[in-house]
């Protein structure tokens, strides 16, 4: 090594170059985090070691054959990382602008909380996808437009099993419903639990593809669940649903109460199953049909 | 907030990924160090 010759070149600079590429490094770890990008790049580590001791022991033949495909690996990564990059470029860009939810959206998110609440309490399927910097467009035109604003009755309205709406989900836009029936990718994250079924995946899927969040409660068991960042937090408190969803689109919660709908129960059909999972089709109407 | 709760909320959260993270911009600034030495 010829560390005696490096290090008498560290330089302040050179530590503030160091830190600076640490912090774009642990922000880039910390992103994909917990994802399948973060086992794309354990592979191409490996791969990146193989490279190294194939040199090394003169493994001549592999390592021509890595040094012929590792030139593409850079439009290989941005193909595969597209939505990270995306989601990475949208969050600087929220850090920039400092972006917030007005009074308006804020009221309108407390309609999403309370309608949360019901479907919890009559063990009602409902997938509501909030969006945020990044655009919905092509998941709002696979699903009937609304242009709506956000009630708590319209919620209800839209996913009572007899109403034509209530399979898919629900894309919320500002203070604005924009669209009902969406059909949302599926997550083929393997790491999910096997207990999740086409709704949540399909709740879990969006959040990989974009910034946005997902509500779900499961018609099984009235759980409640939000979606960020393709991870899941199960089983929330109605309390809990609204101080994340409060923390995650930036305003303040006030300590009150929130207070809780109540169930009536009519029309709202607890047979309806959900359906099977590890269905191969990957943008399914969740909890519906195709 | 206390030096306590600020040590606990930006430099102990994610401490391993932060180390890590360190770790690797040390030794990328070192293999381009040596690079240009030759």
């Amino acid at each position: 090594m010829h560390a005696a010759g490096v290090w008498p070149h560290l330089t302040v600079v050179s530590v503030l170059d160091i830190l600076v590429v640490a912090f774009i490094m642990y922000e880039f770890l910390a992103q994909i985090r917990g994802t399948r990008a973060a086992l794309i790049l354990v592979g191409a580590s490996v791969a990146g070691l193989v490279f190294y001791f194939s040199r090394v022991f003169g493994f001549t033949t592999l390592n021509w054959l890595i040094a012929r495909v590792f030139p593409y690996a850079a439009f290989i990564v941005i193909v595969i990382f597209a939505p990270e990059i995306r989601e990475a470029l949208a969050r600087l860009g929220r850090r920039l602008t400092l972006a917030s939810s007005s009074g308006a959206e804020a009221e309108a998110y407390d309609d999403i909380v309370m309608a949360a609440s019901l479907f919890s309490q009559n063990q009602t399927g409902a997938l509501i996808v909030i969006e945020r910097e990044i655009g919905l467009r092509t998941y709002v035109e696979s699903g009937v437009s609304l242009e709506a604003h956000l009630s708590y009755d319209l919620l209800a309205t839209i996913f009572r099993p007899s109403a034509p709406l209530h399979d898919g989900a629900v894309i919320v836009h500002g203070d604005r419903i924009v669209a009902a029936a969406c059909f949302l990718p599926l997550s083929m994250n393997p790491v999910l639990s096997t207990q999740l079924g086409t709704r949540h995946r399909a709740g879990i899927g969006i959040t990989e593809e974009t910034d946005a969040i997902s509500i779900i409660v499961s018609e099984e068991t009235g759980g409640i669940s939000l979606a960020v960042a393709g991870t899941i937090e199960r089983d929330l408190t109605v309390e809990r649903l609204r101080e994340r969803m409060g923390k995650l689109l930036r305003r303040y919660v006030p300590p009150t109460p929130m207070p809780t709908a109540i169930a009536d129960g009519r029309g709202m059909d607890e047979s309806e199953t959900e359906m099977p999972m590890g269905s191969s089709d990957s943008h399914l109407k969740p909890g519906g049909e195709r | 907030m206390s030096a306590k709760d600020f040590i606990r909320r930006y430099l102990a959260h994610n401490l391993g990924l932060k180390v890590l993270s360190l770790l690797l911009a040390i030794a990328l600034w070192f293999a381009i160090s040596v690079g240009k030495l030759h």
